[in-house]
């Protein structure tokens, strides 16, 4: 077990070396530096003087080669430090901690109600295979499934928001937040909050749903199914207690999987919506070539995407005793 | 005795059934995808999609079809599919792109076959372009009419002549962006698979590190190293980028089929490691690979939608679907600007899944109802 975790752990540091340092030699790659991103405005104001230009590069380091800046990054990194944003002249801990609020909102509120929803739908979608309204759900969790979360986000503000006026179109406050009561300003919060959590939620119900119902299927042919049902059991007592029960192992490891989706949202939805949330961040830093900014967010994001991995497998063995982690390679 | 010789007189000696002819594994394949309804319809969406997009300068748009002019026969409306092919001799006899008014004006002899709808997909027609019909509304009147039937968008260009036109995009970036991905995809997947150890270990590494980078950064990366990005540049970059779960997917299917006996016999008997993975391995590690190619097309589509909608892609006027959505994105009074263009993308991408979907049930022996 500590072999594994070891060996795990040390092929995961090395696989984050490689994509920083690819992304880092990427990013910098990319044609245009903080400093031109920022002149491009076309405010003359702005313009700066070739000595100061130098003495910008400097206190920025990108007047070294990019693999000796990058190494600078990946040391100040080790000690804790992510360094400041070009952009927004302020540290970059300071600018993604007030980001990660709004993301986590949005995310975690979503997969939690795709959950809820979603297992009560994939076992009613077993018990009542065949009927009627098991293939008409079903069929809806599909097309919902195939429909494109960004189409859905512009319809929905079409209709509820612009059409019907029951909910604000974009953003997270109103203009007049600061007036409003504690409780003004959470109800507030929440109205803005319900169209972009219904786009992010309605894809990821039919993906759970199906994905229940795949293992359910399996499942319930088994002989200690038909053996509860000949004892008499109820169909509830069968379907919950005896056949979701075990499907719990491959249900487990996708919360895992689905780790590195709590933060890093979505561009396209937090700017549909307007959203100050990670997505918009990450997008915003890309065209302002922010490099510390970039870097800090693909290390998190890369990070949570191999610690769902690593967790997923862990989290296998632990509900799991036929898996022996020691067997399994890395 | 004669008891059992009246029992076998009295059954007919059963003769040997004529062996069903056995089909092969792609007409077994073709044969089950037809069993399913919802996908014979999706492919007949496809189809209809593809007949669109090959027909669109026939459809709509500002330049004859066929037309004589000066005794030849020319077809100016090509020239949608490459700005090249339009004729010299409009240019030279100042054509403008405007042939309506005049063809006649220059030869009185000539003739000309036009596209169903008179419109544009890349620019606004103009008052009396076409004798006696008033130019594209802009603004708020600009709702869906006989004229425009999908409306137009702020400056006035035709909505429904640019989603015929960005069809042929939508369609074009899911066949070879897919066919890039997956190229590289069964490349590297294959040689890993195959060759196993360091090979193997090293190539693992660089598709997991390409998985793990998120897919915006690179694309973003890349597009911004490229000088005057077009469409085709968007295809070649999502296909760079979308190959790591097909060479996954290669790579596990090669581990297994290497290990079967026949493989260790071409290998004995001396054939090289290059036929073995085109000739006996690859036919056999195909139909895995199918369905996520399948889903990958209706993601790519996705995708090029999305960074159109983001405002990358090709620079206007560009006609893909995205991109009207783009225009819709703050312009809420305009309803059909993000209506008809969303239901495009989402019957383009269901068709896929559904197809994706039927492949998936088609080709995979564990999920067929037993039996049959």
């Amino acid at each position: 077990m500590l072999d594994f975790l070891i060996r795990r752990l040390s092929i995961g540091f090395l696989t984050l070396l490689l994509i920083t340092f690819g992304v880092y030699g990427l990013v910098r790659a990319m044609p245009g530096s903080p400093i031109t991103m920022v002149e491009d405005r076309g405010d003359i104001k702005r313009q700066i003087s070739e000595a100061d230009r130098q003495a910008l590069l400097k206190q920025y380091g990108l007047d070294k080669p990019w693999y000796t800046a990058y190494a600078h990054w990946m040391f100040d990194m080790a000690r804790g430090e992510m360094g400041r944003s070009f952009a927004r002249k302020r540290p970059v801990s300071e600018v993604i901690g007030e980001r990660l609020g709004p993301t986590l909102m949005l995310s975690s509120t979503s997969l939690l109600l795709a959950y809820i929803i979603s297992i009560p739908l994939g076992l009613l979608s077993v018990a009542r295979a065949g009927k009627w309204d098991e293939r008409i759900t079903g069929i809806t969790l599909y097309v919902l499934y195939s429909f494109p979360s960004f189409v859905a986000a512009l319809m929905l503000q079409l209709i509820v928001a612009v059409k019907l006026g029951w909910l604000p179109l974009y953003g997270m406050k109103s203009d007049e937040y600061d007036t409003f009561s504690s409780g003004g300003k959470a109800w507030d919060i929440i109205r803005h909050s319900v169209l972009p959590i219904i786009v992010f939620t309605y894809g990821s119900l039919a993906y759970y749903t199906r994905f229940i119902r795949a293992n359910m299927q399996e499942v319930i042919r088994q002989d200690y199914i038909r053996t509860a049902q000949a004892k008499g059991l109820g169909p509830f007592a069968v379907i919950v207690k005896h056949a979701f029960r075990n499907t719990l192992i491959p249900f487990v490891t996708k919360i895992g999987l689905s780790l590195p989706a709590l933060l890093s949202g979505s561009v396209i939805i937090e700017r549909i919506f307007n959203w100050p949330g990670l997505g918009q961040l990450y997008f915003s830093a890309i065209l302002e070539r922010d490099y510390p900014v970039i870097m800090a967010l693909t290390l998190i994001f890369s990070v949570l995407t191999l610690a769902g991995q690593l967790l997923a497998d862990l989290l296998y063995a632990l509900v799991d005793p036929r898996v022996r982690i020691e067997d399994s390679g890395g | 005795m004669n008891r059992v010789e009246n029992l076998s007189m009295s059954t007919p000696t059963p003769s040997p059934r004529p062996a069903s002819q056995s089909v092969g594994f792609w007409k077994e394949t073709w044969r089950r995808f037809l069993r399913r309804k919802e996908a014979v319809i999706a492919l007949g969406v496809v189809s209809i999609l593809a007949l669109i997009a090959i027909l669109s300068p026939a459809i709509a748009g500002t330049k004859p079809i066929v037309c004589k002019y000066k005794g030849k026969i020319y077809f100016p409306a090509m020239s949608y599919f490459n700005e090249s092919w339009e004729n010299p001799i409009f240019q030279k006899d100042r054509f403008r792109k405007r042939y309506p008014l005049n063809l006649p004006k220059k030869d009185p002899q000539s003739w000309a076959v036009w596209p169903l709808s008179f419109n544009d997909p890349y620019r606004r027609v103009e008052d009396n372009e076409w004798p006696n019909r008033p130019g594209n509304p802009r603004g708020d009147q600009s709702g869906p009419t006989k004229m425009n039937l999908f409306g137009t968008d702020e400056t006035g260009v035709d909505v429904f002549a640019k989603m015929v036109h960005g069809t042929r995009i939508a369609l074009l970036v899911g066949f070879v962006s897919m066919g890039i991905a997956t190229a590289i995809g069964m490349l590297i997947g294959a040689i890993g698979g195959y060759f196993g150890g360091w090979i193997d270990s090293l190539l693992s590494r660089f598709t997991e590190v390409v998985m793990c980078i998120p897919t915006l950064v690179l694309i973003l990366a890349l597009y911004s190293l490229i000088q005057r990005p077009t469409i085709w540049h968007t295809m070649v970059i999502i296909g760079a980028t979308g190959w790591p779960g097909i060479s996954r997917l290669m790579r596990a299917e090669f581990l297994k089929i290497k290990q079967a006996d026949y493989v260790a016999a071409a290998r004995v008997s001396g054939i090289s490691p290059i036929k073995i993975i085109l000739r006996y391995i690859l036919p056999n590690a195909l139909a895995p690979v199918l369905v996520p190619v399948t889903f990958g097309i209706a993601s790519a589509i996705l995708l090029e939608n999305s960074l159109s909608f983001l405002g990358f892609g090709a620079p206007p006027p560009n006609p893909s679907w995205g991109s009207v959505l783009s225009s819709a994105h703050g312009n809420y009074q305009l309803w059909w600007l993000t209506v008809y263009p969303g239901l495009a993308v989402f019957l383009t991408v269901l068709s896929y899944n559904v197809i994706g979907e039927a492949l998936q049930e088609a080709t995979d022996p564990r999920l067929r109802e037993g039996g049959r």
